[in-house]
């Protein structure tokens, strides 16, 4: 799948790789959990080879996707607990107070506890299929296609509770084909292009645009938005929040309109 | 993400490609029987002419490795117990263990025949597209409509079975990842391994049976019924190949029998 893939990702940092479908987001990332092993070469985590997911699992969990497909349990609270459950030194009650606690870090609040995931909406059941990564304590986070299939609000409040783990101080590994709503929060950027994992600045929209090209991504709406405004001698900050974004696009237009 | 199995349809053209998928599947039964009236001789010679009709079916080196390493442990097995377990003429002794002369000839022989099956089969799985095969199975379930039985019926019952044990086990690789990757440990305690087998089983069983409903709603709002009369895009006759491909085979088995190889 890949003829080269070098990369370093730091403690704590967001980074962000995308590529078209079947550009090998997915494997890149089976790669990382230790799922698929390398011809060649290694995945190192924390210095120590990776080898399988089952030798990583308290360390790294791994967001496949569309998760919510396999989702069985009958309230929030058991669905989060689940893997606490298979750990022969946590109770009950331990594993349903943090899958709580993992349930507010995701922004639901306790009137979700009790309630069945087949009712929740597809963003919900995004974020209660996140809160179940975090009841592990996995330091690295590895998130597949996390705001696929979702609406704009859905995809906006995932966003956010990826967000907020960043800001925790959790590493996370983002694959995904919509980038907008990570260029606000992410540290790094990769590309997969003709089977190779390119970095892209994210400091300077052009350059940034320019290794996008050559994942034969058409650039998100924000970089083609931005480098359109350029030419109109209008400047757009691209990592703006949702909100910042629509507001400087909104200012622009009310002085062109002018 | 899902790469096709090696010993699935392999479109070609071949001389194997172009036979009538109803010769094909008798044939297959023809050899499954032919190659227990024979010796070790005759099964070894049809397993060599087995791997030289996929290799000259396109398939290759790899797809011969491919189908004989899936059985590989148990031939080694068979082969083994074989060999020590069988009275005779000892040839060699270690401790109380005795290999014996009969014992290495019934080894080879299980091994032989094994490996024969296996390779007439895959014959078969690589040259004929399961559109084709359900055509041939309908075909040769037709006298069933007597008794009121719908050919088309039992043709696609199959043709979905067959179809459904590469989803089924894709089904369950996807779900253990998903389980694995949220923390879900199958190792450890006796209890926690019983309770992984159940997260694993109880959802496998909704899973399937969802899938099985996707499908069937999918069938018909695509207007497919089976007792509606269809027309095949290729229509296959029976030719003298396909004749002369089963007397070959018969001519084969009949002489290695008669002549006790």
């Amino acid at each position: 799948m890949f003829s080269s893939a070098t990369a370093t990702i730091y403690e704590g940092e967001c980074a962000v790789v995308c590529g078209r479908s079947g550009s090998g987001k997915t494997t890149l990332l089976d790669l990382m959990a230790g799922v698929v092993r390398p011809n060649s070469g290694v995945v190192l985590l924390f210095g120590s080879e990776v080898g399988s997911l089952e030798r990583v699992v308290g360390q790294v969990a791994y967001l496949i996707s569309e998760p919510e497909r396999y989702f069985f349990e009958t309230t929030v609270v058991s669905e989060v607990a689940l893997a606490l459950r298979t750990r022969s030194r946590i109770g009950r009650e331990e594993a349903e107070s943090r899958a709580r606690a993992a349930l507010r870090t995701v922004g639901l609040d306790d009137s979700y506890d009790e309630r069945d995931p087949v009712h929740l909406s597809r963003g919900e059941k995004r974020r209660v299929a996140i809160a179940a990564l975090l009841v592990t304590d996995a330091r690295v986070l590895l998130l597949d296609e996390p705001l696929i299939g979702l609406d704009y609000k859905g995809s906006i409040e995932v966003a956010l509770a990826i967000m907020n783990l960043v800001r925790d101080g959790a590493t996370v590994v983002v694959a995904t084909h919509e980038l907008d709503p990570f260029l606000f929060f992410a540290d790094r950027l990769f590309a997969i292009a003709d089977s190779r994992l390119l970095e892209a600045p994210l400091d300077d929209v052009e350059s940034l645009f320019d290794v996008l090209s050559a994942a034969s991504l058409v650039a998100s709406e924000r970089i083609e938005l931005s480098l359109l405004a350029r030419k109109h001698g209008l400047r757009l900050d691209v990592r703006a929040s949702e909100i910042d974004f629509i507001e400087q696009m909104a200012r622009a237009l009310a002085g062109e309109v002018r | 993400m899902h790469l096709a199995h090696p010993l699935t349809f392999m479109p070609g053209t071949s001389f194997l490609h172009r036979l009538d998928a109803r010769a094909k599947a008798a044939w297959l039964v023809m050899v499954s029987i032919g190659v227990f009236v024979v010796g070790p001789w005759g099964a070894t010679g049809a397993a060599v002419i087995l791997a030289g009709l996929i290799v000259m079916a396109g398939g290759g080196f790899s797809r011969v490795g491919v189908a004989l390493r899936g059985i590989a442990l148990f031939l080694v097995i068979a082969f083994v117990s074989n060999a020590l377990l069988q009275p005779g003429t000892v040839i060699a002794r270690v401790g109380y263990v005795a290999v014996t002369r009969e014992g290495l000839v019934a080894g080879w022989l299980i091994c032989a025949r094994l490996a024969a099956l296996v390779l007439a089969s895959a014959v078969v799985s690589i040259t004929t597209s399961s559109l084709e095969l359900s055509s041939a199975l309908e075909r040769f379930f037709a006298p069933a409509r007597r008794i009121g039985l719908e050919p088309a019926e039992i043709a696609l019952v199959i043709s979905l079975t067959l179809r459904a044990i590469p989803m089924l086990i894709d089904e369950a690789l996807e779900l253990k990842k998903s389980l694995e990757a949220r923390g879900v440990r199958f190792a450890g305690s006796f209890r926690a391994r019983i309770y992984g087998l159940y997260l694993m089983f109880v959802p496998l069983i909704f899973l399937s049976m969802r899938r099985s409903e996707e499908l069937a709603l999918a069938m018909e709002a695509r207007g497919y019924h089976p007792r509606r009369a269809r027309i095949w895009l290729r229509d296959r006759r029976w030719a003298a190949r396909d004749t002369a491909f089963i007397m070959l085979t018969l001519v084969l088995i009949g002489a290695a029998w008669v002549r006790g190889w």
